[in-house]
């Protein structure tokens, strides 16, 4: 192979490399949700999606062994996805012993060599499932090969320790000479002379004290100088945030200006081909949308600030409920450096206090209760916010008393929130959103921390004007985890632009699961409701056209079925045409313009026609009430 | 120039194929998933559409029905490049209107002849 090839092999094999850990980084966030929630198809996706990329491209690459372990393990996902065999505790080691395995093998190909882990065992084992033969499957096998893992984990470990110990001694740290010169102790000569005889003896300083030059005291504080390499001062500037909030809108009006830009140029290449001119004006339109996207993803950078600026708070504010209440209260913090847009930080504000009120108030027992449960009196809540695509998740966890689903019910009922028709068959998920419903509160007395029963209705409308949504899980006696999921970045966004009977309308992104194309025969009625059989649940359909009661004068032939997600519920939403993706602006509309609760405002298409950007929550809550 | 759209939500493999082409007289767009090849039609002009089939949000498979029932793209040839290798599925895309299907991994040199053989007929 020739040094060139060689290469740009290489700079391939490193995006594989950091590609694959990203995947996995992820997949290891998704097992701890599958582990919480084990029929959580959506994550079960993600992890054989991961999987089957990084088959497809070390395939590519020629790293054979990962090829065939991660083809073996695919498989196994496959049938757990396909609901041929269900998870269990079993499966799930092996599933997790063998992403470790791939870890290891990833490692290996960036250490550029080849450990000797043995990859058959585990690889045995899934097999033994895909056959189906998981019930002779030997128990000491498994403890064994997980030692041969975590060996080769730990040696693998230690190689990169010392890969990057020596890489900082070349670039970080300072040659002791160099400071020793600088500080003007000795000269360079001086310097020069130690070097040579230090090729006899490797300690330059030693030499250098022997030989009288400096005294001992003077190298102690140069080698602890060296220890600690200089960093350069922060140099930042504070900026009006009005100023920013102006350069935003203007970079919105670029973003619309670019996009139909994009068009107009399109046009022209189609109409004038191979025309000077055209090809000019396209070479500058993709030009333009390079620099438009650039210097958004730029501005939202500068507008992103740190979550630690409102979690900061929490641990004196816990401090103090807690002295109040008489509980003993831990708090845990994690993933405080997540970065937000800084208005996004200042809304939740208001949510996130009443979160952790709630869960010092209503979650985390009295110590003599919790030890009476058998908990260790002193309760943790725990607060962790994390990236994923493009939400940021924040979830609210205690390990309290958990929320009473019958208790709720009944207070639901003598409030008039609910009817008894609708509480017979209310499943514990939708009895856990009545907590968030206005009027609400369960607290029999009201205390002057939570319980007057606005406060999470307050919770709800608020993250709701961000576009986030809430979920809640919770297991009595165990506790409660509230999680929120809030777009990055408000103003700007990703959508879907689909039609029905020509008029067009925008769909977020971030609220899309699936878009499958329909034939007629697949949507079948149950009780005069349509519906669409998937896999392995029964989704409900909404017709764009009855929303909004768009005049149908003649049946569409083809319609599509995109599947909005949230985290209560998923509904099909038909329409008669997907147009495509673009980067929209949303502005908000007056409510004499527009008085529909499903529209959170209209932006302006590349094309330069209006859209109406639907409000995916409002939607879901829509057909979440008729199904009650 | 022919431009060809690559969609792939492996950055890696996306970037392997630009390499395998941009030796040729090919331009390459990139695409991460269905959606996004969505978009990337309507602002550039596409003569040959290379797809991976398991994507997040839209499928490779779902790509192809959506444009073949397209009034502007639904000429458009496309080859599928996967791992999978169920004939149910080949059948589905082919089915669906795909024009060649390939499974991962292949030659650079039979990548090349595929797509200069399709285009050659379009």
């Amino acid at each position: 192979m020739n040094d060139f090839i060689k290469s740009e092999m290489q700079e391939f094999v490193n995006d594989f490399l950091i590609e694959s850990k990203e995947l996995i980084e992820n997949i290891d966030n998704d097992i701890i949700s599958l582990e919480k929630e084990p029929d959580d198809d959506n994550c079960l996706n993600n992890i054989f999606r991961a999987i089957h990329t990084i088959k497809g491209t070390s395939s590519f690459m020629g790293l054979e062994k990962i090829t065939n372990f991660s083809h073996e393990l695919e498989s196994v996902l496959n049938l757990l996805r396909n609901k041929q065999i269900t998870l269990n505790d079993q499966i799930m080691d092996i599933v997790l012993e063998s992403i470790d395995l791939i870890k290891v093998l990833l490692q290996d190909v960036e250490n550029g060599f080849c450990s000797d882990i043995d990859t058959s065992l585990c690889k045995v084992k899934l097999t033994e499932i895909i056959n189906n033969d998981s019930s002779n499957y030997n128990k000491s096998n498994m403890a064994d090969s997980q030692k041969n893992t975590d060996q080769a984990a730990e040696n693998n470990l230690e190689n990169k320790k010392d890969g990057i110990d020596i890489k900082s001694n070349a670039q970080e740290y300072k040659k002791i000479g160099e400071i020793l010169v600088e500080e003007k102790h000795i000269s360079k000569e001086d310097v020069d002379d130690a070097l040579y005889k230090q090729a006899l003896d490797p300690k330059i300083g030693e030499i250098l004290v022997d030989e009288g030059k400096i005294s001992e005291n003077t190298l102690k504080k140069a080698l602890q100088k060296q220890k600690k390499p200089e960093t350069q001062p922060e140099s930042t500037m504070r900026v009006e945030v009005k100023r920013l909030d102006d350069l935003m809108n203007n970079v919105s009006e670029l973003v619309l200006a670019r996009n139909r830009l994009m068009q107009i140029s399109k046009y022209f290449e189609n109409l004038l081909e191979n025309n000077n001119i055209t090809v000019k004006l396209s070479e500058l339109a993709n030009n333009f949308d390079i620099l438009t996207s650039d210097m958004h993803a730029s501005l939202m950078k500068v507008r992103m600030i740190p979550i630690n600026k409102l979690f900061n708070k929490f641990p004196r504010m816990v401090r103090d409920l807690a002295k109040n209440t008489n509980k003993e209260i831990e708090l845990a913090v994690f993933g405080d450096d997540t970065e937000l847009d800084k208005s996004i930080v200042e809304e939740l504000n208001d949510p996130m206090l009443h979160l952790i009120r709630n869960a010092v108030d209503h979650g985390i027992e009295s110590p003599q209760e919790r030890i009476s449960k058998g908990k260790p009196a002193k309760g943790t809540i725990t607060i962790s916010a994390y990236q994923k695509s493009n939400s940021i998740i924040i979830d609210v966890k205690d390990d309290g008393k958990g929320i009473d689903a019958k208790k709720v019910l009944e207070k639901a009922l003598e409030k008039k929130i609910i009817s008894q028709e609708e509480a017979k068959s209310a499943t514990n998920s939708k009895i856990y959103q009545l907590i968030f419903a206005p009027g609400f509160s369960t607290a029999k007395k009201v205390s002057d921390i939570s319980g007057r029963g606005v406060g999470m209705d307050v919770v709800k409308t608020n993250i709701e004007k961000l576009r986030g949504t809430i979920s809640t899980s919770s297991e009595l006696d165990k506790g409660t985890t509230i999680s929120l999921k809030i777009p990055v970045t408000l103003e700007i966004m990703q959508a879907l632009i689909v039609e029905s009977y020509d008029q067009s309308f925008a769909v977020p992104l971030t609220s899309i699961t699936n878009v499958l194309s329909l034939n007629e025969d697949d949507i079948e009625t149950i009780r005069e409701k349509e519906v669409l059989h998937m896999k392995d649940y029964v989704l409900s359909l909404v017709r764009l056209e009855n929303i909004f009661n768009i005049d149908v004068s003649e049946k569409k032939k083809k319609e599509f079925v995109i599947i909005l997600d949230s985290s209560e519920s998923k509904i099909g939403l038909i329409v008669t045409g997907i147009i495509g993706k673009e980067e929209i602006v949303i502005k908000t509309l007056d409510s004499h313009i527009c008085n529909s609760r499903y529209i959170s405002g209209a932006t302006i298409l590349g094309n330069g026609l209006v859209s109406l950007v639907i409000d995916v929550a409002e939607l879901l809550k829509f057909v979440l009430e008729k199904d009650i | 120039m022919i431009n060809i759209l690559v969609v792939d939500d492996s950055r890696v493999i996306r970037k392997l194929i630009l390499n395998i082409l941009n030796d040729e007289n090919f331009h390459c767009i990139e695409a991460e998933n269905g959606i996004d090849a969505l978009e990337k039609l309507v602002i550039k002009n596409v003569d040959l559409i290379i797809t991976d089939l398991n994507m997040p949000q839209m499928s490779g498979l779902e790509l192809v029905k959506t444009i073949r029932s397209s009034e502007v793209y639904n000429k458009i040839p496309v080859i599928i490049l996967t791992t999978e290798k169920n004939r149910q599925e080949q059948e589905n895309c082919l089915d669906a209107g795909v024009n060649i299907y390939l499974i991962k991994p292949l030659s650079p040199e039979e990548l090349e002849t595929n797509i200069n053989n399709l285009l050659k007929k379009y």
